[in-house]
């Protein structure tokens, strides 16, 4: 992430100091790569919106620890990854075996996830709005349908498509959008 | 896109429901198909991200109108400034470290010290980053923390290592099960989520959580508070629990255990394989559930699938390296016998078959085990290496395990060039050293144009980070001379710390390396001067192109144990 960090370290110092105006440069810099972040291992956005809350609630308490020099991208998905897993933990006691099997696979590509977070520039995150908009007809509907729940069969029949169409394009869909944000910064 | 990923991809979306075989196949192919996780892990973070950028209500508007940049929902922000209007203001951690008084006294004394090789002009630094390696502790440690399993550190908390020493405070772990030996003998096994205060080496205060506790027959007696009870440990094992509801429980795992309540004198005993939980009425019967509590089979069992599945990740990651066409040297240490005497350069290109000669170091456990390292023990232990070429651009790569820095100069790697006739300067390979000072500054010195070796170097060092609580920890160190652009970077566990000019085009050689060690010039050999490393080595990577920040810290995540 190419955030401007001496930008960040004001804010950071004006929080420290009392001034927690401050913390809103931080929420507006890194609000959509934590939501992000949490958005690609959680189902219910509302989920991933109380999650995020929390994660910069929680960074805002521990603000006093984050070293200056530190990648704070980085440390602040140390904290959502965290809340990730508690969700995760809690959801499954209480949930089926699919739940577990979605824990699962969550743990099993912790660490590949962190490296393809490390990998996304900041610049590219405020393109993919942008690059969306760029996308062919077809694709951008199902993009912008989402593919959750019963959308897919959903936007399968609408299209007069099936639904293994459905998430071809979207895989396509993804590819075009990470050529446009690589291209748009290179 | 392939009918695995399809079904992963509506499984994970919660457009399909799996057979419990198919789900076992997918998770299987998921641990042991790369390709198959990157791709998954592409596409799921793609879809977070894109479900995030349009989730807002303002952001259709966006998205219709302006298709360009984006601004975060001020539903989020506005929501969350609101809450932290009643949270207090967090302070600055101001952590007193004696190290850093220490080695800023060791930094004076060895500056004085390390004339013999450093007696020119070094090249002025770019004021570097502070790097965070924290972990330091504050105050004498009173434990050790022995196991670390698949844990999550509560927010705010360091990074802890395992083998870190842990002083008296508090221990808050989010996840996972960590293991702590008390410098008295006692073992505790704490289990996530818990909030623990270590007090000295024989007393320890449970807020929240569980933790198994052990005694061995060499142990002192322990104590082990918690808001209502005290606890005592009499030679065996007992488990403890605090629930977050305030709600206590004590369990003799193994023989008897005194118990107290807070403020009260008389003790009770809780017989072997029974359990009480605190009441308003005192200690009552509560069913015994030894499974309840973090036993050390257990930890060992899940340590030993979380060091796989760590091992599995560095060594797709270590092969990928070896399939880059600039590696010219690529040492992992793996699948060698502790007999050998070479050391086996795994890269595919350029460079295959030249692999080092171990002189005098021995074959140790590295990151994790099953995973190989050299120790090397100072004096003339060093492996020999040769790769043919000059090259203008460099990155050195090693994970390695420093123990002590007992000389003014430590030598990790080297290139041992003779030099050639005045006048040949211009075309000639240049010697370089990649040094750590006594100090804990990682050096990389480059022999000057027309200089006389030894004692012409260009040195360009970086801050004193290798410094003694960072000793017996394994670290990624890393130089990255960028030949074109004329610049040179050092890296301490993926992050850089310091960046220096250097004249652009100087070609370096790899004709003759030394790796741990260095010959001294004869000057210095009279002096008694000596350069071996005192330490571990477990990876060491030599490419002849210039590594990226980001690749760099992406190497120092996946590689980290």
């Amino acid at each position: 992430m190419n955030h401007d960090i001496e930008a960040l370290h004001a804010a950071i110092d004006e929080v420290l100091a009392g001034h927690r105006d401050g913390f809103r440069h931080i929420v507006r810099e890194y609000g959509l790569g934590v939501r992000g972040f949490i958005a690609s291992q959680l189902y219910h956005l509302d989920d991933v919106d109380d999650l995020a809350q929390d994660v910069f609630l929680a960074a805002f308490e521990a603000l006093g620890s984050y070293r200056k020099g530190d990648d704070f991208g980085a440390w602040i998905r140390g904290i959502a990854r965290n809340k990730v897993k508690m969700y995760f933990r809690t959801r499954m006691r209480r949930e089926n075996a699919m739940e577990r099997f979605r824990s699962e696979v969550s743990e099993v590509v912790e660490a590949d996830l962190e490296k393809a977070s490390l990998a996304v520039e900041d610049e590219q995150l405020a393109r993919l709005l942008h690059c969306i908009s760029k996308l062919p007809d077809k694709m951008r509907r199902i993009i912008q349908g989402g593919l959750e729940g019963q959308k897919a069969q959903a936007l399968a029949e609408a299209m007069e498509s099936s639904v293994a169409v459905v998430y071809v394009t979207n895989h396509r869909a993804h590819k075009l959008l990470r050529e446009c944000m690589q291209r748009k910064v290179a | 896109m392939e009918k695995d990923l399809q079904d992963l991809v509506a499984a994970w979306l919660r457009n399909a429901e799996l057979q419990p075989a198919r789900r076992d196949e997918l998770l299987n192919r998921l641990r042991t198909d790369d390709a198959f996780r990157r791709e998954f892990v592409g596409e799921i973070q793609m879809h977070g991200y894109v479900r995030a950028a349009q989730s807002a209500e303002p952001r259709w508007p966006l998205l219709e109108e302006a298709m360009g940049g984006h601004e975060d929902a001020p539903g989020m922000e506005d929501s969350i400034m609101a809450r932290l209007a009643q949270m207090p203001t967090p302070r600055p951690q101001r952590i007193w470290n004696p190290w850093w008084a220490a080695a800023g006294f060791a930094a004076l004394v060895v500056a004085a010290l390390v004339v013999v090789r450093q007696v020119n002009d070094p090249a002025t630094p770019v004021p570097p980053a502070a790097p965070a390696l924290g972990g330091a502790p504050q105050a004498p440690a009173v434990a050790v923390l022995s196991h670390v399993v698949e844990a999550a550190w509560a927010d705010g908390e360091p990074e802890r290592q395992e083998g870190a020493e842990l002083s008296a405070g508090w221990v808050r772990l989010a996840l996972g099960t960590v293991q702590i030996d008390l410098f008295s003998g006692a073992r505790l096994f704490v289990e996530g989520p818990a909030q623990i205060e270590l007090r000295s080496p024989t007393e320890a205060f449970l807020l929240m959580g569980k933790v198994a506790c052990e005694l061995g027959e060499q142990a002192r007696s322990f104590r082990l508070l918690t808001p209502g009870l005290s606890v005592v440990n009499q030679g065996n094992s007992f488990g403890v629990k605090v629930s977050e509801l305030g709600e206590q429980e004590v369990h003799a795992l193994e023989g008897k255990v005194a118990v107290s309540r807070t403020g009260e004198l008389v003790t009770s005993q809780i017989a072997a394989k029974e359990a009480r939980r605190l009441d308003d009425a005192g200690l009552l019967e509560t069913p015994f559930r030894p499974e309840d509590f973090p036993a050390m089979e257990r930890v060992r069992e899940r340590e030993q699938k979380e060091v796989s599945r760590l091992l599995a990740a560095w060594r797709a990651m270590a092969d990928d390296l070896d399939r880059d066409p600039t590696t010219r040297i690529h040492f992992n240490f793996e699948e060698q016998s502790s007999f050998d005497a070479a050391l086996t350069n795994r890269v595919r290109g350029e460079g295959v078959g030249s692999d080092g000669q171990i002189i005098g170091a021995r074959w140790a456990q590295g990151r994790w085990p099953g995973k190989g390292a050299l120790e090397f023990r100072g004096r003339g232990q060093r492996v020999l290496a040769r790769l043919p070429g000059k090259f203008t651009s460099l990155t050195l790569l090693a994970w390695v395990r420093v123990d002590a820095l007992p000389q003014p100069v430590t030598a990790l790697m080297s290139s041992e060039e003779l030099q050639p006739p005045t006048g040949q300067e211009a075309t000639a390979a240049r010697p370089w050293q990649w040094l750590i000072k006594a100090n804990g500054q990682l050096a990389f010195n480059l022999h000057r144009e027309g200089g006389p070796a030894p004692t012409q170097w260009d040195i360009h060092p970086a801050p004193a980070l290798l410094t003694p609580e960072r000793q017996g920890q394994w670290l990624c160190l890393a130089t990255v001379l960028d030949g074109e652009a004329g610049v040179l970077t050092q890296f301490v566990n993926g992050l850089p710390v310091a960046r220096h000019k250097v004249p652009p085009g100087r070609l370096l050689s790899l004709a003759h390396l030394s790796l741990g060690n260095l010959t001294p010039a004869d000057a210095e050999a009279r002096l008694g001067a000596s350069f071996g490393f005192f330490g571990a080595m477990d990876e060491l990577l030599v490419s002849v192109r210039p590594f990226g920040a980001a690749e760099l810290r992406r190497y120092y995540e996946v590689g980290r144990p």
